[in-house]
């Protein structure tokens, strides 16, 4: 079934044109990998799908249903999750609080205990920094917040921003585990990664951006093996 | 927003102590030492050491910490630099005064003591809704404004308040506000001061509250999380606008005259020094820096006519200066954002 599905989707900054009607669709229980170069417009695709920046052209279909209209905050509790670039955890509160704030939308108070499990059994780490301040984490572990925080969200659909981003090569192999044992657990991920190699080992299906437009997309094993994918992201 | 201070699901870390005080027994505190005190004022016993003044300046302080811990709100936890916090004291104050000596006047003829409660508890109860609406008002105007912006539109807010006034005839215009009964006591100061820490306190500590902090930290986090950052700093200006109006109706019936003057960016400044010197984000803060200014004005005034009458105006000197120096020296304030305990969560987090 298709959970997501974006259409001629176009967007500018100011007189500049970020995406020139791009099509995507995401089908539940799969990791789709967005790829590109630098300013290719995959961190404005992924931020355009959560209403955090508004549509030139196209739309954008969540379970069938257009969200051209709905705001970034209210799209949270209709299962679509962020993890946005850089991370953006808030570094004065404690573990605890990131995650219990990001269970502002969840009322039910014993799928929020189960949440708080889910989170702390797929990172371990956390639950030992609890009490600890976000801002004193190390990198791999601010990140997993970031991860954490989203699932906090009880997200269907979790759309990833280079998440590998500053992290040693170790702790990169850390994160796409999570991230594969959160799909495994029926998680549909959108992982926007500079790191192709890594993003095409765990996806199920791969697009490619350039300037704006798709030129390419198909099964991840293929892309992998594409002549131009290997020269442009794979280094030959 | 639908549900405020829903408690944070927290489980208590194994390491942590239940504070020794709690808030509860701060509240039995003051009020056991407030009670008598204001009785003994009352009866005139021992005049020459419970001086009428020395009461006088616990229920200024008590104005002040409402005030202060108000905008702690805004400029500490939310991280806004709201600058027009007078002014939301000064429709709280014209509105309670209206409202005991217009509208409730035939209260006076009750028996004494409930005839006062009742007018106090209308009149406070009228400034705080009256107080929140503006604040909730301007929360709607400046509803896509951060920082520098914010500050100059709530500046311009408290000057149109004072202003507008001043040109009203019907409450005295630019000679002030006359014959308001002197409704408010040191207990009632009291037990304001003791309503809005409460408040406030479990507020923060909450679900609600902590979305503030959240904005604080990082606004786009924030809304990636599911909030609403318009109708969360608009809850904030609503709630912070509410307590300074209390505190401007708690004025208004103590000071028993009110002139627009009175509430104009000089009374925003002070509140602002108070808030800076105790530290921000905290409300022992709050209550440490009003305490330490206030009594350090008082003290100033004191000693400066001692030398000179004339020259106790020169202590006006002194609180910019104070402001100067905290910047220079400690940016944190006072306290920085610790709490004591008592105003800690229960969690100890």
């Amino acid at each position: 079934m298709t959970l997501l599905r974006v259409e001629n989707l176009s967007v500018s900054y100011g007189a500049i044109k970020a995406l020139h009607g791009i099509d995507l669709t995401i089908a539940e229980g799969e990791i789709v990998s967005l790829l590109g170069a630098n300013g290719a417009g995959k961190s404005t695709t992924l931020r355009a799908i959560s209403r955090m920046l508004p549509l030139q052209g196209g739309d954008i279909f969540y379970r069938d249903q257009s969200v051209k209209h709905v705001e970034a905050h209210s799209l949270v509790a209709m299962g679509i999750g962020h993890v946005p670039e850089g991370r953006g955890i808030f570094p004065n509160l404690t573990v605890q609080e990131n995650l219990a704030l990001a269970a502002w939308t969840q009322k039910n108070k014993q799928r929020l205990a189960a949440s708080y499990e889910k989170v702390f059994a797929l990172f371990p780490r956390l639950e030992e920094r609890r009490q600890q301040l976000g801002g004193t984490l190390s990198g791999g572990e601010q990140q997993m917040l970031a991860v954490g925080r989203a699932l906090m969200t009880d997200c269907k659909l979790m759309l990833l921003d280079e998440p590998s981003m500053g992290l040693s090569p170790l702790l990169v192999k850390e994160v796409f585990r999570a991230l594969q044992a959160i799909n495994a657990q029926g998680m549909t991920l959108l992982l926007v990664e500079q790191n192709a190699h890594m993003a095409l080992k765990i996806a199920h299906r791969g697009y490619v951006l350039e300037n704006g437009r798709m030129v390419l997309e198909g099964p991840a094993a293929e892309l992998a093996q594409d002549p131009r994918v290997k020269e442009a992201y794979l280094g030959g | 927003m639908s549900s405020p201070s829903q408690p944070l699901p927290t489980a208590p870390p194994a390491d942590s102590k239940p504070p020794r005080v709690r808030f509860w027994m701060v509240c039995v505190a003051v009020l056991v030492l407030a009670i008598p005190l204001q009785l003994l004022v009352d009866a005139g016993l021992y005049s020459d050491v419970l001086n009428p003044y020395y009461l006088h300046l616990l229920t200024v302080i008590g104005m002040n910490i409402i005030l202060v811990a108000s905008l702690n709100l805004l400029n500490g936890y939310l991280g806004e630099f709201a600058l027009g916090h007078a002014g939301f004291m000064a429709v709280g104050a014209y509105t309670a005064a209206l409202l005991a000596t217009k509208v409730l006047p035939g209260a006076a003829a009750m028996p004494p003591v409930i005839g006062t409660v009742l007018i106090l508890l209308v009149s406070l109860g009228g400034a705080m809704i009256a107080s929140a609406g503006v604040g909730y008002l301007i929360g709607l105007v400046t509803f896509k404004t951060v920082g520098d912006y914010l500050a100059i539109i709530t500046l311009g807010f408290n000057m149109i308040i004072v202003n507008a006034i001043q040109n009203i005839e019907f409450v005295g215009g630019p000679r002030g506000f006359t014959g308001i009964p002197k409704n408010t006591n040191f207990v009632a100061v009291a037990l304001c001061v003791l309503l809005t820490i409460g408040v406030l306190r479990n507020l923060i500590q909450s679900t609600f509250g902590r979305v503030w902090l959240s904005i604080r930290e990082n606004a786009i986090a924030a809304e990636l999380m599911g909030v609403s950052i318009p109708k969360a700093k608009n809850w904030a200006f609503t709630i912070a606008a509410a307590f300074a109006g209390l505190a401007g109706g708690l004025w208004a019936q103590n000071q028993q005259f009110i002139t627009p003057r009175s509430f104009d960016y000089s009374k925003t400044t002070e509140i602002l020094v108070m808030l800076y010197l105790g530290g921000m984000a905290s409300l022992s803060g709050s209550i440490l820096g009003v305490v330490a200014y206030t009594v350090l004005m008082e003290l100033l005034r004191n000693l400066l006519s001692t030398f000179a009458p004339q020259l106790a105006e020169w202590r006006m000197l002194i609180s910019p200066l104070i402001l100067i120096i905290i910047m220079l020296t400690r940016q944190t304030g006072l306290l920085g954002n610790r709490e004591w305990s008592w105003l800690r969560p229960k969690q100890g987090a």
